[in-house]
């Protein structure tokens, strides 16, 4: 497939195009423990707790630690759905691609309960994953969208605290900045 | 709380109220106001939220503006990072400069500006502004001395914006943005310029749409010239060749050119010529490009006069790439437009790589590896 550069023409091949992709480097992947607030041990590849900053910063602090990472402000049920997210996340450091990318978080929040998505962003922000909280905030406020505030207050497990009179006082309040808005 | 009913746990009790602010800047800013009344906690927590978002949808021509009064009116002396405003109303330019001000004043990073209309913008000296974004805005009576006065914007994007000068027919909007690094022009109109200069010490990559005389947006005869010491990435796309009397780009990486001349059997001889000369003194300017994309429309430009081709050098150096991009089966990149792209890569191995079917965008790709 090659001619000389005196006489170059263009010549012309049917081929299908690689969709080949980088296969992840063989190298035998280091395990770390990370134990969550209820006490369960999660065996996590390093990669991928590089991925919490707050990890991160531990053994950068204690480079030769091989003991178990205690995480008390994180319990285990949310910490494996972070976890899931992650290992999708490394996937796309090595072959960059913004729309598989957001095909990807758009899939993960899309299967997650109310609860599972608000359990995760304490969570995110404790071990600082900046892109997961980003994902975490949209898909809340997504789903938070248009909703009354009672929907609101369950949806966020918030405890309503003004007194009824309080309540209605600060309604009137606020009615200009929904007085000229149609219903719809 | 004692009194918590089981189950109905505050998930969000523990969290700093910026991590819950983060939520609200993803909803515009009624409904963040709404959550006000959700416990005492979130009372005053949209009045300092970073990002406000404004829609008119819902409200009236009189209305919005004051809608735009009161929020700012309401808000605690807090920086805006980002400022979003979606309009399908016309809003007068008064109730725009007093929310542009105060965005300005607060130190606002990132400004959105969409518009279903064109309508005109003020836009005072903003030294906090990185990113800007301005969808159908007239900048009328500009002066001689015009330009965006963003020193530290690094980022602009504008779709269908006018620029009307008044005094001068030369215009170099861009040249007091000096670390802009991105910049991407849409259907943008200079209609009095005869000159139009791009400065951009810093600029790295541009993108050009819909550009060209008569209705996309250029005076007939008007002179582009760009000076981009640092850009890798040129875009010319959905346009059609125009004058361009001086591209400055030592650095250049990637160009991909996407250019076609209209109804080419009413064209004139002298219509044709002028075309194919345009794109061939435009390419002049790629010279040190690495990597080039065309379309087979792009080609058909080249190689509108016959013979006139085959009298130019090839314009490029260090070309290592080129790709043709063609949604036609049958297109053949005529020998003598291949000789003109790779004459002066002599010397070199020449790898064809052959053509790919883009299955999704039947695409037709040839791809030549030097």
């Amino acid at each position: 497939m090659s001619s000389s550069a005196e006489n170059p023409t263009l010549t012309t091949e049917i081929t299908k195009p690689s969709t080949e992709i980088a296969t992840e480097t063989a190298q035998s992947a280091k395990k770390i423990n990370l134990k969550t607030s209820d006490d369960q041990i999660f065996e996590v590849e390093e990669s991928v707790a590089m991925e919490f900053a707050t990890v991160k910063s531990f053994f950068e602090d204690a480079p030769s630690s091989t003991d178990t990472v205690p995480l008390p402000n994180v319990p285990a049920k949310p910490f494996s759905q972070v976890i899931e997210f992650c290992k999708e996340q490394i996937k796309f450091k090595a072959n960059p691609d913004e729309t598989e990318k957001k095909k990807s978080n758009s899939e993960f929040v899309k299967e997650k309960t109310n609860e599972d998505l608000v359990e995760m962003i304490p969570v995110a922000n404790y071990l600082e994953i900046k892109d997961l909280l980003d994902v975490l905030n949209q898909a809340v406020a997504d789903r938070i969208q248009n909703r009354s505030v009672e929907y609101v207050r369950s949806f966020f497990g918030i405890d309503n605290d003004f007194t009824s009179e309080e309540e209605a006082l600060l309604r009137e309040e606020h009615a200009w900045a929904f007085e000229d808005v149609d219903e719809d | 709380m004692e009194d918590r009913e089981a189950g109905l746990q505050d998930r969000l009790s523990d969290l700093p109220d910026y991590i819950i602010q983060e939520i609200l800047c993803f909803l515009e800013i009624n409904q963040a106001i709404q959550t006000s009344v959700l416990s005492k906690r979130w009372k005053n927590l949209w009045a300092s939220v970073p990002d406000l978002n404004f829609n008119s949808k819902g409200f009236k021509e009189q209305t919005f503006p004051k809608f735009l009064r009161r929020v700012i009116s309401k808000r605690e002396d807090c920086n805006v990072r980002r400022l979003d405003v979606f309009t399908h109303l016309p809003i007068r330019l008064s109730s725009m400069e007093g929310l542009i001000n105060y965005a300005v004043a607060h130190q606002v990073e990132d400004f959105r500006f969409v518009s279903d209309d064109v309508q005109p913008v003020y836009l005072p000296e903003c030294g906090s502004l990185k990113a800007l974004f301005l969808s159908r805005c007239k900048f009328g009576d500009l002066r001689t001395s015009f330009g965006f006065g963003f020193a530290n914007l690094t980022s602009l994007d504008l779709y269908v914006c006018w620029f009307c000068y008044s005094e001068n027919d030369f215009g170099d909007p861009f040249a007091s943005c000096q670390n802009l690094r991105r910049l991407c022009l849409r259907y943008c109109r200079f209609p009095s310029l005869k000159r139009l200069k791009i400065t951009g010490f810093q600029l790295v990559s541009l993108e050009i749409q819909g550009f060209g005389y008569g209705d996309r947006g250029l005076q007939e005869g008007c002179e582009v010239e760009i000076f981009a010491p640092n850009l890798l990435s040129f875009v010319y796309k959905f346009s059609k060749p125009v004058d361009f009397c001086g591209l400055h780009f030592p650095s250049l990486d990637y160009v991909e050119v996407h250019v076609w001349q209209h109804g080419n059997d009413e064209a004139t001889d002298h219509d044709k010529r002028r075309a194919s000369l345009c794109l061939m003194s435009m390419f002049e300017g790629f010279g040190n490009a690495q990597s080039v994309k065309l379309y087979c429309e792009t080609i058909q430009v080249l190689d509108l006069v016959d013979g006139l081709l085959e009298q130019q050098p090839s314009p490029f150096k260090r070309l290592k790439k080129v790709d043709v991009h063609c949604n036609r089966e049958s297109f053949k990149v005529p020998a003598h437009v291949t000789n003109y792209l790779l004459a002066g890569t002599t010397g070199q191995e020449l790898y064809l790589e052959g053509l790919a079917w883009l299955y999704a965008l039947k695409c037709f790709i040839c791809t030549v590896y030097l």
